[in-house]
């Protein structure tokens, strides 16, 4: 029989969906829970812990048990039933349960749980080692399986700025934005469910005379109206971050598009209508599929025409319970008894017994309630009942999650039971139930009133107070943490439903000493589980708070932390994955570099050639090749990356002469000087070349990705430190595309173009720049050498290089002009001894560490770092400093990164490591840098180095160079 | 050896059209830094330069956006010499301001349309909303992965980004207006 359970009067469509591969029907505008009861489904998971059957509890977010798996392959996902909106074909399963979600195999460890309190992971597992328990518990835990290809769904993310936010859209939301939108404020409604109006929509209230949700209709028909107001359905507010910066995921309402949206939400004022969630009663065996919060029976009945069950028995401690009974009786279902723990209830439920100062001491079924016994509290009389549903009210807890990461202080209110909104951080104003209002006339006049604070608060009118006639019926509570033991006897009485935490898990907490509630969420994982307690805090602290002799107050809360609800990893990386995931810079020579067959990688922000492999070579032969083209014709390279900050200004030389740790005074216009960059601890962040071009003009050169920071590190010390002087400074990077020739040859391919500079070296020798004209577009090019030959740098407006490149490759071929790339790069500055900053250097190297020391003993002005260089502390006696290492048995060249140490010392000694390794075609042979501590005092001294498992031995000598006159880059 | 031939990033790119939007690259102009000191605002020059930070000031051929307390870009769609360049060469004759060229540096996006704004929220939490950042306004800010330069004029906002950037940015405009025609 198809939906046994559905009551008449749902006008939705019947859609097929299915439940652990039956095939069951449900209702268009059902969420899945609200289905899953129409069909008589009350199981639908197991607990974390024990693995015991659990039913669906709540209505909403605030439902800690009906966590289930939805769809499959890599559109899987796992969300709570209660939230889930019922579409065509959905596919649900339960989670982590073995064979069958009826016979879960895992439930024996609810046998064992005598031996498996709070804490036994902490007591237990200790011995003899922790790696010993956890593969198998890490594979008994877990909810779900991830799923291990690409998401096929798509994401989006977005940024809206608003003058006001409200979270909620129960009678206190659409209250104040009534009277918001009316005075043109640009007005956001987030609403969680598929449908406006919260409570309005499933309790039977009245307002001015008429059903509740005439106004709501009314209202939403003239908030619509508003080209000002945006109403955004299915959008939960997970985040209040700083500065009224609001994180909400909205759900896509169909299939077809993208699956969720992450607004970030920037609002000037903000009011949360956040309403407020019931609680639980705590006695034995309260977990049993068939037991649900009051409310949420009133909630599938009124919302979703479906019958929880036929033969209801009502537990509770305040009146607002007593709603459900008349809710059930309209709808033709059988109300057993009412137990109120409260002895002086002057409320009345006409037809049903209502048995004052009584609780349900014990329940019994399995994979279902059956029967309830209850007891009065002072044990004189005694009920057995059989039964299908426990409907329970223990009081309601004002959703104050989103108020208290906004940085607000919740208070105990002792007359709601309950911790309400306090003092706010952020102007921010909560309305409704949230602020622990009960009544409806109540959260419509708080909602009315927060609309207007805001108004007034942002400067404009505000309306005239406004009355309504509706209910305002003032609750009676009369807080119940738990059974006294003395009824309970030694049944459970769970606390946490997810994480299986009973208050006899809080007792031995509490008996260890474990005071806090911070303390006690991590002892006995209380409110860890994803419902992040939303059913189980106050209880459970309220427990620990008997325990220990204070009220809930003095327990207090734990921290609420964002996300209220759990955020899929989709949603967080929104459109940034794949080709969007990390941009990459590409050359100005790109196409160039593809037809010139590169194998482009990432370095660091950009995508250079590694190498340009030719038929038959493998990555060593290519880079030995363009190696030997450098040594003996020309290579050509795209340099552009290499940042260029220009310092212009009648003030130019002396400012960048207190950045740099070169002395720049001697810098004459034309020339070029090598520098390091220290910071103010005197550690080397960069290196690069200075040049000259005009008289108040430095072009600053720094190592590729380097320039962006450079320039707001000099940024800072012109406006902090020097704003007298007259500086410009200016990122030229990505102006001027930089095209490096270097070898033998590189003065004979130039010599084929137009340009108009005198080449001979002479006229133009090593470290100078020239300005001039090159095929009709300005350039400059220096004469700086990283290889160690005659190179050429030769820079033009960035959209010429292209041009240039296939003019420098069509006409020089016959000079053996080759493109080089990276890698070969770096084993001719290898060869050569030049350093790499960020390879040879770490975050505690110096300049004398790499044998600049001089540079810097020697200028004789300030500079940054240097008052550090100064000091005792930096002459330290261990310092790592660069040298050159030998490999003493055979040619393989040294892993990069590996450790030095002496033979008979432990290979994690932190002696030194290698920095630079390469094989040298130029002189046949490995050549290696290391930073090894004292390490220019130790030329000659053996040492290992853990090589791919393996001590080599190793000859510390000076760094070997390929020509150290330098008679070649100076030819 | 023949004049250098230019190419543009965003040559290949096919302008992007839908009811609420266009997108298109923007035609090759003349981008250039200004930067002045204290001396300068002695300059006539210097009251073409828009007065207020945030702010953008058009002059017909070109238009000057404020980029920082003394700086300026000065967008010039007049060949060189610029009507730009020739307004401010006399103070830049005396170093009382300089003029950096960054034609090659950065690249313009132009967009059109309603749905301008929807799109460019999708990468930027800056107030794009009419009454905080309408035409006249300019800005630099953090879109997705990118720092651009957003310039709003009558006809419809236009982002500059870092040339090499320019594809990859393209990239993005061009998946989020998928995004917005669903």
């Amino acid at each position: 029989m198809s939906e046994p359970f559905r009551l008449p009067g749902h006008t939705g469509a019947a859609l097929a969906f299915s439940f652990d591969g039956m095939a069951l029907t449900g209702r268009s505008g059902d969420t899945l829970a609200a289905s899953l009861l129409a069909n008589g489904i009350h199981l639908v998971a197991r607990s974390f812990k024990y693995h015991r059957p659990r039913g669906i509890l709540g209505a909403a977010a605030e439902d800690p048990n009906s966590i289930v798996g939805l769809g499959s392959g890599a559109h899987a996902y796992s969300d709570t039933a209660t939230c889930v909106e019922l579409t065509a074909g959905l596919e649900a399963h339960s989670l982590n349960t073995w064979p069958s979600l009826r016979w879960d195999s895992g439930a024996v460890l609810g046998r064992l749980s005598r031996f498996l309190p709070a804490g036994f992971y902490y007591k237990t597992f200790f011995w003899p080692h922790w790696r010993w328990y956890e593969p198998p518990i890490r594979r008994a835990a877990g909810l779900t399986v991830v799923p291990v290809g690409r998401d096929p769904d798509r994401y989006d993310r977005a940024h809206r700025h608003c003058d006001l936010l409200i979270v909620g859209s129960g009678p206190a939301g659409l209250s104040a934005a009534r009277v918001a939108a009316a005075s043109g404020l640009d007005v956001i409604v987030a609403e969680q469910n598929s449908r406006f109006g919260g409570s309005l929509l499933w309790e039977a209230l009245a307002i001015d005379g008429a059903d509740g949700r005439v106004w709501l209709q009314q209202t939403l028909h003239e908030l619509q109206r508003y080209p000002n107001v945006t109403l955004l359905s299915r959008t939960t507010v997970t985040s209040y971050l700083e500065h009224n910066l609001l994180l909400a995921v909205e759900q896509a309402p169909g299939a077809g598009r993208w699956r969720q949206r992450l607004w970030q939400l920037r609002a000037r004022q903000v009011v949360l209508a956040t309403g407020a969630a019931e609680r639980p009663l705590v006695f034995p065996d309260n977990d049993r599929p068939g037991i649900l919060l009051a409310s949420a029976v009133r909630y599938y009945i009124s919302r979703h025409r479906v019958a929880p069950g036929r033969r209801i028995v009502l537990a509770t401690n305040n009146d607002d319970g007593y709603r459900t009974v008349r809710v059930a009786q309209e709808a033709g279902l059988e109300v057993l008894a009412v137990f109120d723990s409260r002895a002086d209830a002057a409320i009345e439920s006409p037809g049903v017994p209502v048995h004052r100062g009584a609780v349900i001491v014990a329940t019994r079924g399995h994979h279902r309630v059956r029967a309830v016994t209850a007891r009065t509290l002072d044990a004189r009389q005694t009920w057995t009942l059989a039964c299908d549903t426990v409907a329970m009210s223990g009081g309601w807890n004002p959703a104050v999650q989103l108020f208290s990461q906004s940085g607000g202080k919740v208070t105990f209110a002792p007359k709601a039971a309950a911790f309400v909104p306090g003092q706010e951080r952020q102007g921010t104003i909560v309305a409704g139930a949230a602020a622990g209002t009960g009544s409806l006339l109540q959260c419509l006049t708080s909602g009315f009133a927060a609309g207007a604070k805001v108004l007034a608060q942002l400067g404009l009118e505000a309306p005239p107070a406004r009355n309504w006639r509706a209910a305002d019926l003032d609750d009676h509570i009369e807080a119940l943490w738990r059974i006294p033991a003395s009824l309970a006897g030694a049944a459970k009485q769970w606390v946490d439903f997810h994480n299986d935490v009973t208050d006899g898990d809080i007792s031995l907490a509490a008996q260890e000493n474990l005071q806090s509630v911070e303390h006690l969420k991590r002892y006995t994982t209380l409110g860890m589980a994803p419902d992040q307690g939303k059913t189980s805090n106050v209880n459970g602290l309220a427990i620990l708070g008997e325990l220990t002799g204070r009220s809930p107050g003095e327990v207090g809360t734990t921290t609420f932390r964002p996300p209220y609800l759990p955020l899929s990893f989709g949603v967080i990386a929104g459109r940034a994955t794949g080709a969007l995931f990390r941009p990459t810079r590409p050359l100005p020579t790109h196409v160039q570099q593809q037809q010139c067959a590169a194998e482009l990688q990432e370095y660091g922000a950009w995508l250079r050639p590694a190498y340009y492999r030719q038929a038959g070579e493998d990555m060593a032969a290519a880079i030995a090749r363009e190696i030997h083209a450098v040594r003996n014709a020309v290579g050509l390279l795209d340099y552009s990356p290499l940042g260029k900050l220009e310092i212009a200004g009648a003030d130019a030389l002396e400012f960048l002469n207190r950045i740099i740790a070169s002395d720049l005074t001697t810098l004459k216009v034309g020339r070029a000087r090598y520098s390091l960059t220290l910071d103010e601890e005197g550690t080397i962040i960069d290196d690069g070349v200075i040049t000259r071009p005009a008289d108040d003009l430095l072009v600053m050169g720094t190592t590729s990705n380097a320039a962006t920071r450079l320039r707001a590190v000099m940024d800072e010390w012109h406006q902090r430190e020097c704003p007298q002087l007259e500086v410009w400074i200016s990122d030229v990077t990505t102006q001027w595309a930089v095209l490096l020739l270097t070898g033998p040859r590189a003065r004979a391919v130039l010599e084929r173009t137009d340009l108009d500079i005198d080449l001979a070296p002479r006229a133009f020798p090593h470290m100078t720049i020239r300005t001039g004209t090159l095929g009709g577009v300005p350039t400059r090019i220096a004469r700086v050498s990283f290889t160690g030959e005659v190179s050429f740098e030769v820079s033009v407006p960035a959209g010429f290089a292209p041009a240039l490149w296939q003019h420098f490759m069509e006409g020089s071929r016959d000079l053996g002009l080759t493109p080089v790339g990276i890698e070969a790069l770096d084993v001719l500055r290898l060869e050569k001894g030049f350093l790499h900053v960020g390879g040879d250097t770490d975050g505690t190297t110096t300049p004398d560490d790499v044998g600049y020391g001089a540079m810097v003993r020697n200028k004789k002005s300030d500079f940054i770092g240097r008052r550090t260089l100064a000091l005792a502390c930096a002459n330290r006696s261990a310092a790592l400093q660069l040298i050159g290492l030998r490999p003493v048995d055979g040619g393989r060249p040294l892993a990069v990164g590996a450790q030095l140490f002496k033979a008979g010392a432990p290979r994690t000694s932190g002696a030194g490591h290698v920095t630079s390794s390469a094989w040298s075609p130029t002189l046949a042979q490995p050549l290696a840098l290391a930073l090894l501590a004292r390490g220019r005092s130790r030329v000659g001294e053996r040492l290992l180095a853990w090589h791919d498992g393996a001590a080599r031995p190793v000859e510390v000598i000076e760094p070997l160079r390929h020509d150290p006159a330098g008679a070649l880059l100076n030819g | 050896m023949d004049r250098l031939r230019r190419s543009q990033p965003l040559a290949a790119c096919v302008p992007i059209s839908l009811p609420t939007l266009a997108v298109r690259p923007l035609p090759q102009a003349t981008l250039t830094e200004l930067r002045g000191g204290l001396a300068f605002r002695e300059d006539p020059a210097f009251r073409q330069l828009p007065d207020q930070p945030g702010r953008s000031r058009d002059h017909g051929s070109w238009r000057a956006n404020w980029l920082r307390p003394d700086g300026w870009l000065l967008i010039d769609a007049t060949p060189s010499p610029t009507a730009a360049s020739q307004t401010f060469a006399a103070a830049a004759q005396n170093r009382w301001c300089r003029l950096v060229d960054l034609s090659h540096s950065l690249v313009g996006i132009g967009l059109r349309g309603a749905a301008a704004r929807d799109l460019l929220a999708r990468g930027t939490p800056l107030d794009l909303r009419p009454q905080a950042f309408g035409p006249g306004c300019c800005t630099r800010t953090r879109c997705a992965d990118f720092t651009v330069l957003l310039d709003h004029r009558a006809e419809g906002i236009e982002a500059y980004v870092d040339a090499p950037l320019a594809q990859a940015l393209w990239n993005w405009i061009a998946d989020a207006a998928e995004h917005l025609a669903q």
